[in-house]
């Protein structure tokens, strides 16, 4: 289901006619996005600590933003965005910052994966980040190839090119096979 | 099942379980980011003051009182009245309030054996690891930045993770060789010993390491599979991914097989094996949840698990277990105050009956928690160690007879 195309789930749509403090509106952010931010960086990044870690620190931002933060256009794609960077610019391995900063919770429990949805996580680590990424944020979390381009800077054509290799690509590793699976 | 749908049922999936932390965690997290930032603009200012101030000084002469001399007190033997800070790593592993956190043996010599300790002073800590290749008659001393990531990697030779990104070889004689850490994963090589460098950061990674070359590398795993442990069972790689499944590597992390079919596990642990044919994995709780006794043994190095169940087994809290040289499967159940059976169990060939061989424990205060016992194997058979608190307790017999040994 996509909450940004064709409709936007009410939190978004409801801002304009509340009073509703910047800190207030990340928590509403929170609660309504944060699963479906980690489910589709675990898409991407096969971790579910490192994929939590960046989307609780695009929420930790958030709440330095305030204000501002209520007032952007798409708050969840500010949010994908901002993750996304943390993921991609390994945060996580500057000395400096894990020393210094407060450290955000982390994952609360750790997700037991069934043995499909561990192939699952196998095939997309063997798809090319470019490819996956597109994969990713057109299938999981559902948006069109116009959007994808918009917030990844990618032309669109590139983006349908990618998306068809990185399905058949998909397609491929996803096969039914009740066999073991060597990678 | 079409990719597409077996993609959707894993977001669907991981969205439905992902627990969000408190909301006013983060928030808290925002609040001290943002006073670390003041302070560290206020120290920036200050530093620029105090230069400014220096300057000055040098230039006009200094006004201020006198400043006396340093504390220069005895630095040798232990204390507890010194700032942990100044401590020397001998002062912190022989301090009598030290903690005791690591304990590690060679597999094929018990002389030769590592501890780590930490000692906390007026709220602050300091961490050190005592190395000997004679049972603690004689060691050489290393001050570390977390004590818990001492490994054995061959010889006399242990892996010291300084835990700031640094690790380094330390053997009895008080040599540190700095370990060369590269970022090109591979399999694990036959002169190689796998060892878990980074504990506790974020960048924690099972490294292959050389001692002969003081180089470390990344093993070659699967790739984008969170990998929690990993563990070379008489040389087949097992390690549990993706939560708790168990993948395997034959030919020492050049392939991985990644079955399909396993059932999902729940803590569950890798049994450590004196017999290189028989691999296993059991539950082992989180030494406090009672959980039926399920044991997975593999004899075909990884292919295919049979689940055994012992009547016996179930119902119990088994703290550690290992393999004997005969394949037979050791099982401890200490005493925690729940009924059952209690006490050291060993299994027959099929592993469904169990025998006691020992009582639980050799010190009766092991029930309160402390260290649990480290299986050793090796050629030789099963070494079990309990050690408790600062005390340390060896068997060489499979648990039969326990005698003391010294940690430090």
């Amino acid at each position: 289901v996509s909450y940004w195309w064709g409709r936007k789930p009410s939190l978004w749509t409801d801002r304009g006619d509340r009073a509703v403090s910047g800190d207030e509106f990340v928590r509403e952010a929170y609660a309504s996005s944060y699963r479906r931010l980690v489910a589709q960086l675990l898409a991407l990044c096969g971790e579910q600590t490192q994929a939590e870690d960046a989307v609780q620190e695009a929420f930790v931002k958030a709440i330095g933003q305030g204000d501002r933060f209520a007032h952007l256009d798409n708050p969840e794609a500010w949010l994908r965005t901002v993750a996304l960077n943390n993921l991609r610019n390994g945060w996580r391995h500057h000395a400096v910052f894990r020393r210094i900063m407060p450290k955000v919770p982390g994952s609360v429990a750790t997700l037991d994966l069934s043995p499909d949805h561990v192939a699952v996580v196998t095939a997309l680590g063997a798809i090319p980040y470019e490819l996956r990424l597109v994969v990713v944020l057109h299938h999981i979390a559902d948006l069109p190839t116009a959007e994808i381009a918009a917030q990844t800077g990618i032309p669109e054509g590139t983006v349908k090119t990618r998306l068809v290799k990185g399905r058949a690509l998909l397609a491929t590793l996803l096969s039914d096979d009740e066999e073991a699976n060597h990678v | 099942m079409s990719d597409l749908t077996r993609l959707d049922s894993f977001a669907a999936d991981i969205r439905t379980r992902v627990v969000p932390p408190d909301f006013t965690t983060l928030c808290a997290v925002s609040r001290r980011r943002r006073r670390t930032a003041v302070i560290a603009s206020a120290a920036a200012a200050a530093a620029v003051i105090a230069v400014a101030g220096i300057g000055a000084r040098s230039v006009y002469g200094d006004q201020s009182a006198p400043i006396p001399p340093a504390h220069t007190g005895a630095t040798t033997g232990p204390t507890t009245s010194a700032p942990s800070g100044v401590l020397t790593a001998e002062q912190i592993v022989h301090d009598p309030t030290s903690n005791l956190l690591n304990f590690e043996i060679a597999p094929d010599d018990q002389n030769v054996r590592a501890t780590g300790w930490r000692v906390c002073i007026h709220a602050r800590c300091a961490q050190a690891v005592a190395v000997t290749r004679d049972g603690f008659a004689h060691a050489s001393y290393v001050k570390v930045q977390d004590a818990y990531g001492v490994t054995w990697v061959g010889g006399d030779e242990f892996a010291v993770d300084h835990g700031d990104g640094n690790a380094a070889l330390v053997n009895p004689d008080g040599d540190e060789t700095p370990l060369h850490l590269t970022t090109q994963p591979g399999p694990l090589r036959s002169d190689e010993t796998v060892v878990l460098l980074g504990i506790g950061t974020r960048s924690a990674r099972y490294y292959g390491v050389s001692p002969a070359k003081a180089v470390a590398h990344p093993i070659s795993l699967p790739a984008y599979l969170e990998v929690t442990s990993l563990n070379d069972q008489a040389g087949t790689l097992v390690a549990f991914a993706g939560g708790h499944t168990i993948i395997t590597s034959s030919d020492r992390g050049t392939t991985w097989r990644v079955p399909t079919a396993l059932p999902k596990l729940w803590l569950y642990g890798t049994v450590p094996s004196g017999d290189p044919s028989v691999l296993a994995v059991m539950n082992v709780g989180d030494t406090a949840t009672l959980v039926p006794g399920t044991v997975r043994r593999s004899l075909d190095g990884g292919v295919t698990w049979q689940v055994i169940r012992s009547p016996q087994m179930q119902q119990v809290v088994a703290n550690w277990s290992a393999i004997t040289p005969e394949g037979h499967l050791l099982v401890n159940i200490p005493r925690r105050g729940f009924q059952g059976p209690t006490g050291l169990w060993e299994s027959d060939s099929t592993w469904m009956h169990f025998h006691r061989i020992a009582d639980a424990s050799p010190h009766p205060s092991t029930f309160l928690g402390g260290f649990d016992v480290l299986p050793v194997t090796s050629s030789n058979g099963v070494q079990s160690l309990y050690v408790v608190d600062e005390l340390a307790f060896v068997s060489t017999d499979g648990g039969r007879t326990w005698h003391r040994t010294a940690v430090r």
